[in-house]
């Protein structure tokens, strides 16, 4: 026979249920019985039995619940005072460890993406700096060449040579500069992760809140016994909850509420006359 | 050109600063949501506003709602720059009077060009 903390918590509560089961089946033959022969005192007494057999089942399942409730919790290391006196191994529960962890991971990205912008803000006036001369080293090199009357053919070949190195320093310039752009432009994904993140973030916390609510609502026992209403949730789309902000959608592709880009944003906005 | 751009992440904001230095306007200021750009617009003399949606605080939504209340800052042109993606978030920005709108990740081209269209229209307008 299996102590009850060795027994799931399903296996409890299917086994209550049947004890439950088995005391009303016999006590109900007993009423019909004593109701038969007119024994109104032992019928009564029998329903007040039913009753205080049916609550004490209720109570016993609340309290399983309170207790399951507590261990998971405990297995999650929440903070929530709840074991004050408890042994508490983690100084942090593992909630508030997990959005730590989410938080460093967006330090670390915004870190990354500021240092590549910084080398970016660095290399962008080196890179202008070499265009800018190169362009009036060439004007001032073709005043130079005009101005010569006679060239043997390999100095005309080589000052040829000069101006397009010179024309070449400023092309490959813009194309570092543009190239630089992208570079910059690709920082842009801290911010969309980081968005994600922060929603993950908000969902544990969500959780943690949910768990901690549900374990002290079951430590109330006789609240609950009191069967409260329950708590109404609201699902209906609010012109409010129309306009929340998401962050970035997942699966674009397959949707058709989401825009799948820039383009999809343009159409949407002309078909509003834009 | 006096351009406020407002965004919660500082990555963002700085990658539309350089972006918009690019293009020429070198006259902006920053703020990382809607509740501390609202009095620097009301205060500042702001030619152009780019803002995101999903922030703490006060979203952009909930700033372009405002500046559209506010009788200083009813024509403050307003780009929104943000992750959300969802059609009716952008019909309800349109509506609420937006003048334009980049989804996120966005190209450099892409913004020159909104802000273009932006300045061209206000400019056949007046």
């Amino acid at each position: 026979m299996p102590t009850s903390q060795e027994m799931s918590l399903q296996d409890a509560a299917d086994l209550a249920a049947e004890h439950f089961t088995m005391a009303l089946r016999d006590r109900t033959r007993a009423l019909m019985s004593s109701l038969e022969g007119n024994d109104l005192a032992t019928a009564s007494e029998l329903i007040r039995q039913i009753n205080m057999t049916r609550d004490e089942t209720l109570y016993h399942e609340v309290g399983r619940l309170t207790r399951a409730l507590h261990n998971a919790l405990r297995d999650f290391h929440l903070d929530i005072g709840l074991h004050a006196s408890a042994k508490v191994e983690h100084e942090l529960s593992e909630m508030v460890d997990a959005r730590s962890r989410l938080n460093y991971v967006i330090k670390m990205t915004e870190d990354a993406a500021n240092l590549t912008m910084d080398r970016v803000d660095e290399a962008t006036p080196i890179v202008q700096t070499l265009v800018d001369s190169s362009a009036d080293l060439k004007r001032d090199w073709h005043a130079f060449v005009s101005q010569q009357s006679t060239l043997s053919a390999d100095q005309a070949a080589l000052f040829d040579r000069i101006d397009a190195y010179l024309a070449k320093v400023a092309d490959d310039g813009q194309g570092i500069h543009s190239r630089l752009t992208d570079i910059l432009m690709a920082q842009g994904y801290q911010d969309l992760s980081g968005q994600v993140i922060k929603r993950v973030i908000e969902l544990v916390s969500d959780v943690e809140k949910s768990l901690v609510r549900l374990v002290k609502i079951a430590s109330n026992v006789e609240a609950v016994a009191g069967i409260q209403s329950p708590v109404t949730v609201k699902t209906q789309l609010d012109a409010q909850q129309r306009i929340k902000a998401e962050g970035p959608q997942m699966s674009t592709a397959s949707r058709k509420d989401v825009v799948s880009g820039q383009d999809d944003v343009d159409e949407l906005l002309s078909s509003l006359g834009f | 050109m006096k351009i406020l751009i407002v965004d919660d992440f500082s990555t963002m904001r700085r990658i539309i600063k350089n972006l918009l230095r690019d293009l020429g306007f070198t006259n902006t200021a920053e703020a990382d949501d809607g509740s501390s750009a609202l009095p620097m617009l009301e205060k500042g003399n702001f030619d152009f506003l780019i803002t995101d949606w999903n922030m703490p605080g006060m979203t952009g939504i909930e700033l372009l709602v405002a500046c559209r209340a506010s009788e200083k800052l009813k024509t403050l042109p307003i780009l929104m720059v943000t992750a959300e993606a969802k059609r009716d978030q952008i019909i309800a920005a349109a509506q609420a009077g937006v003048n334009g709108y980049v989804v996120k990740p966005f190209t450099a081209a892409a913004l020159q060009e909104k802000i273009e269209k932006i300045f061209e229209r206000i400019e056949a307008a007046s």
